[in-house]
Formats: structure tokens, sequence, C-alpha cells
């Protein structure tokens, strides 16, 4: 057996794991990582598949200037410097036109176009102004409870609806009231934007930093078990493509979520209460669809939101941000899904709904060439997001010197590639005050 | 050497479609089940190391 001694063992190369092995390394941490497949990045790269480029989870980054991964690329003393495409304002199509946003408060411009009259519109702004600046909605109801009370005007629920569903990947009568506006609150002023060569160079710049500062990588590498001895985590076992590794480490940090954390630690070594919680986390499901076509099917390059449709609520074609993203004549779109009801849903009849909105949305759409090119399902240990927004979040574990980082303990209001950066940051600075580098 | 696709297991997530070198798998829309062409697959096993439910195994 190999053995190898470290600071920091990571167990997974998302950008949780990566972010949390950086931080360390930069600060003077010997970080080893290990990933059981042969690439690295997890949810958040992109690939080539038939010429096309495009993403094994994440899409875009919202590159506010509070923005976790911005600011933990700025931390590492790393290159901030990519050549982003932003996405302009989308169109939303209402009542079957298509308009088109203001640079700025694009959701004062879409409540006064949805409002029924003068009075509707001011009363809702004013409800949610206060949301915003003064007391935060309770998380004990759901956001659709919380408008409901404000209004019963169905448009105006369809564009929160639709908005949600892009950005947190639940529908609205499933996330909290609170959470939702924690979210629009951090995400105020941010802009989505998709690198021109994809998510990739984020992983690589920090990937970088991790081996400049004597961090190790090693891919292909599975994590077998988590050593724990008298409470406190030493290590961990993984197996490799032809060899097995034993890492002794003073912190082990997990990014593989934590029920696989449990597993991989083993249950004996946590009280009841904890697995109870651990068991609760549910993932988040989803769908992408991408669509290729010869040739646009719509002639403006920030999407189309389309929050009167059956399931997916905008469409964006990437190869519109960017030309290298599909073969030369072609395109693709990307649509995302967010099933009906998180646990009672029939995949087949979701891609029906996917079909009948594009034939709605799209008449010319198999006139067009355009076809699936690749469906992912996102749920169990590939899912969307690892836990809900507003569930428990367990970056400390009961085992001593064990940490979870990743979308499943993101803290609340933030969301995505953000919260996962955000964990990461949280548990590093955690460590860097209980843990000493170096022998 | 062939693969073999648990479809109990196999959750839909497209990562061994996307990394099959010679598109030999599919994820049909209307199943979100992995299912492999026969006469495409070289059996290089690459889509084992990519297989996120361990729904693809060696036989």
């Amino acid at each position: 057996m190999e053995k190898k001694s470290c600071d920091v063992a990571v167990i997974g190369s998302g950008l949780g794991g990566l972010c949390a092995a950086a931080r360390l390394s930069q600060a003077g941490y010997k970080a080893i990582v290990l990933e059981k497949m042969p690439i690295l990045g997890g949810r958040f790269i992109w690939v080539d598949y038939k010429g096309y480029f495009i993403p094994t989870g994440a899409l875009t980054i919202y590159y506010g200037q509070r923005d976790p991964v911005l600011l933990t690329l700025k931390d590492i003393g790393s290159r901030t410097d990519f050549e982003m495409g932003a996405i302009p304002p989308p169109k939303w199509r209402i009542r079957g036109k298509d308009y088109e946003m203001p640079p700025k408060g694009m959701l004062w411009y879409l409540i006064s176009l949805a409002s029924r009259d003068k009075e509707e519109e001011e009363r809702v702004i004013k409800a949610l102004r206060r949301s915003f600046r003064w007391q935060v909605p309770s998380d004990s109801i759901t956001f659709s409870e919380w408008l409901l009370r404000v209004t019963d005007n169905r448009a105006i629920w369809n564009i929160f609806q639709a908005w949600c569903v892009q950005i947190v990947g639940l529908n609205l009568y499933e996330i909290s009231a609170g959470d939702l506006v924690r979210c629009f609150v951090n995400f105020a002023g941010g802009q989505q934007l998709v690198p021109k060569d994809g998510l990739n160079p984020i992983i690589d710049t920090v990937v970088k930093v991790i081996e400049d500062n004597k961090g190790e990588i090693l891919t292909s590498v599975q994590a077998r078990k988590i050593v724990v001895n008298d409470g406190a985590a030493e290590g961990v076992q993984a197996t490799g493509p032809d060899f097995e590794l034993s890492v002794e480490a003073k912190v082990v940090v997990s990014d593989v979520g934590p029920k696989k954390t449990v597993e991989l630690a083993g249950e004996e070594n946590f009280d009841r209460g904890y697995l109870s919680e651990v068991r609760e986390i549910k993932p988040l499901e989803g769908f992408w669809f991408m669509v290729s076509s010869n040739g646009p099917l719509y002639d403006w390059p920030g999407g189309l939101y389309a929050p009167e449709s059956r399931r997916w609520q905008l469409g964006v074609d990437y190869s519109l941000v960017s030309p290298k993203f599909a073969p030369k004549g072609k395109n693709w779109m990307g649509f995302y899904q967010a099933p009906g009801h998180a646990s009672l849903y029939d995949p087949r009849k979701e891609y029906e709904l996917f079909l009948a909105d594009m034939a709605d949305m799209f008449p010319n759409f198999r006139e067009q060439g355009a076809e699936v090119l690749l469906v992912r399902h996102f749920c169990f240990e590939w899912p969307c997001v690892r836990a809900w927004p507003a569930s428990e979040r367990h970056q400390k574990t009961p085992i001593e010197n064990l940490y979870n980082v990743g979308d499943a303990v993101n803290p609340p209001g933030w969301i995505a590639g953000s919260g996962v950066a955000e964990s990461a940051r949280m548990v590093a600075e955690e460590i860097k005050t209980r843990t000493k580098s170096g022998a | 050497m062939a693969i073999t696709i648990n479809l109990l297991k196999c959750i839909g997530c497209s990562m061994c479609v996307t990394f099959c070198p010679v598109y030999a798998l599919l994820v049909p829309g209307d199943t979100f089940k992995c299912q492999v062409d026969p006469e495409l697959c070289n059996n290089c096993l690459i889509c084992i190391d990519y297989c996120t439910s361990e729904a693809i195994e060696e036989v």
C-alpha cells in the first residue's frame, strides 16, 4: 500500500473541494485532493461532445462584486481576467408578446407589464421592497404563499415561478419565502456570465494554485474509507487504478455530500440525531435538455423566458454567446426544467411536456433541423443541487476534523457555484483557526 | 470484455454519453436510462470511469 501524509485530505474535486484545497494550500497547508473520475471539476466543467461544448452541470456564474466565486479567485491570488460572454437580458414572452428588458430594474418592469392596474403594481413592488430592505419573510411559508397574500394575479406569479426555477431550481410552491428573498438580495447587481471558454478556466486556475503551493491532485483515485480514531478523522484510504493508497491527514474535507461522507466514515461513528438529519437531506432534481439546430431558433443572444409555458421557462442559445460552443453552422440551446413536483413525477411525462413547450414556442423547430442533442437527469448522487435551499446545513460533522463542503452545505441565500465557493471559504477559515499547518 | 448497464442504478445523467469516444451510448429523453449500441461500442470501458451511479459494469 502506498502511503502519503498531508495537512488536509480532500475527497472530491468539485468546485467546493478545489476551492477549499486552494484556499488552504495558499495559506501554507499541504493538501491532497482525491478524485474518482479521470477529470477534475465535477458538475462545474464543460466538455466537448460531437463538436458542441456543453456543461456537465453548471452553465453560468453570477459575477457580481459579492460573488463568492470571484472573491475566492481574488483571495487565492489567481487570475480573474477570464473572457466573459455576458448574457444580455433575456426577452420575456408574456401573453404571446416578446418584451425586451431594460438593463436595470427588470423585475419592476416585469411587474408593471403583468399588473392589472397601477394600484396592484405599486402594492406588489412595495411589499417586495419591504422584504428586501426591512424584514426577510419567514422560512416557514413558501414564497408562493407569501406572494398570494399580496396579489392573486397569475401573470405575476408566473414571472416569479419562471425566475425561481431557473435560478434556484425549485418551484415557487417549494421554496421558502425567506430563502428566495435572500437569493434576490445576494444576487442583486450581479451579472449572469458565461466564460467564453466555458467554466473550465476557472477550475484550471484554482488547480494551478493548489499545485503551485505543493498540493497534489490525484485523479482516478476513489476514496474507500475515512479513517476515524477516537472520534477524530485521521486520513483517507483510497483505491487507484492499480494501487491502494493510505493518506494520513490532520483534517479531512469531503466534497461528495454528507450522505456519502457518513458512508465513508462509517455510520457507527455518528449519533442517531445527526444520521437522521443527514438522511433527511433531499437532493434537488431537474433536467437539462440540450437542443442542436441548423441555425438559431431565435435571433437574440439573451434567451427567451416563457413564464406561461408548461415546464421550461427559459431557453438560451449559448452558441450565440460564443461561436466556440457549436460546430460551424450549428447552434445549441439549453433548457433547464424542474419537475412539477419534486418527489412525484414521471420523467417520460416531463419529456413530453418539454417537447410540447418546444412546439409552442418554436413552431419551426423541426424545419430548423432541431433535435435533442443530449439530456441530463440530475438526481441522487449527481443532482442539480445536493440539498434544498434553507435545509439543515452540516459543514462540520460530529467527527472532529471532518468537514463537508459543496452544494449540500452552502449557507442560506447562496446557491449554485456561489454557494459552493462560500461553503469552501467558511470551512477553510474554520480550519485555519483550529489546525496549524506543517509538521 | 464488454459492459452491462444496471438500469435500476442508472440515473440518466449522461456523463457516460458525453465521454464515450465512439458515441455508442445514449440516454433517450423518454426513459432517462442509458442504452448502449453494441454495433458501435468498442469495449474501451471508459464509460465505467465516468458513471456517477456505478451502474455500468464490466462483464
